[in-house]
């Protein structure tokens, strides 16, 4: 059954990347550019109206709070980032979007050689796995599964506010997705 | 509605169902799965079952793609030329895919655990993870040759 679920969600969320054209290099290579913001304002307006529906499912008791799961706060979110924005700089390209492109017509090699090279980079990180623990980079700065809004008891916020404070968060991200400017080259998409 | 309006409320609306049903959504963490699975092989240790609800919902996340690209492809009619994928391109593309899946690992996740899950969810990990993240991209993106 849950395997089942499985199918079905990521199907929809393949979908959905598709048909917000994350899974082309150019979009993001625009978004990363400044050039091209539509990417960035999808993604911003869906975060927030992900935020928006979670506040207001939590609130009248419809989502499971034990579905919530929030990552922990240490050094090596900060250098995983790093790492991170010199292959998303370079590809044009994330995890997500370069499975999801193996699905489309024209992207499917470039999304496949993505996988095999995020591949071995999860095989070095393994390798690794040991020698980084040593270095303290889980450790260090390591300040638990930190929310800015009180979601639920099972972790620490820093703002007093429940799923107001996150609402509001939601509302305001929708905001600026709204604010920041429309693609100037709408012409392209038709071609594109 | 204007036409992104539309996307990004496509987009997360599969963030909060994911949620609501199972669990937000994430994708690095089967990549260190099939690595797992890799390195046992090598090193002769007893494989694990790699099926789980995280993978399914990754190896079908192209089947949903694919889907959305055969309706569009027939609704435009125009066939898509297939583009020259080169050398140079394709090793460019693995290390691009190297550097991305060694940070997520450290990082413990990418774009839709850290970034999309993590800040739908107020998470104060996947803001910095974000802010980390675009430091580096943009300048990279801004400086790399066409």
């Amino acid at each position: 059954m849950k395997l089942l679920l499985g199918i079905l969600l990521g199907v929809f969320f393949g979908f959905a990347l598709y048909h917000a054209q994350a899974a082309k290099p150019q979009k993001i290579y625009g978004m990363l550019q400044l050039k091209d913001l539509e990417l960035m304002k999808i993604i911003f307006f869906a975060i927030g109206f992900g935020s928006v529906l979670l506040a207001i499912s939590a609130k009248t008791g419809l989502l499971n709070l034990e579905h919530l799961s929030v990552k922990t706060m240490h050094l090596g979110v900060i250098i995983g980032g790093l790492i991170f924005g010199i292959g998303f700089g370079l590809g044009g390209t994330c995890p997500g979007t370069c499975v999801t492109a193996i699905g489309t017509k024209g992207g499917a090699k470039r999304g496949l050689s993505v996988v095999l090279g995020g591949i071995s980079g999860a095989f070095v990180f393994l390798c690794c796995k040991n020698m980084l623990t040593a270095l303290g980079l889980f450790d260090t700065w390591n300040i638990g599964k930190i929310t800015l809004f009180h979601i639920s008891d099972t972790y620490v916020s820093l703002l007093p506010f429940r799923y107001g404070g996150l609402l509001i968060m939601g509302l305001l991200f929708m905001a600026i997705a709204w604010i920041l400017p429309e693609n100037q080259s709408a012409k392209e998409r038709s071609f594109s | 509605m204007k036409n992104w309006m539309k996307k990004a409320i496509l987009l997360g609306l599969s963030f909060w169902i994911a949620l609501v049903l199972v669990k937000p959504v994430g994708v690095s963490t089967e990549f260190e799965v099939v690595a797992e699975l890799l390195k046992n092989a090598l090193t002769g240790q007893p494989l694990e079952n790699p099926i789980s609800y995280g993978m399914v919902f990754v190896l079908a996340m192209p089947v949903g793609a694919w889907l959305g690209n055969r309706y569009d492809r027939k609704k435009e009619k125009t066939a898509l030329a297939e583009e020259p994928f080169s050398r140079k391109e394709f090793a460019l593309a693995f290390c691009s895919g190297f550097f991305l899946l060694l940070g997520a690992r450290i990082a413990g996740g990418c774009t839709s655990g850290h970034m999309m899950s993590g800040m739908m969810q107020g998470s104060v990990s996947g803001f910095i993870f974000a802010a980390a993240v675009f430091l580096v991209a943009i300048p990279v993106a801004t400086f790399r040759k066409k």
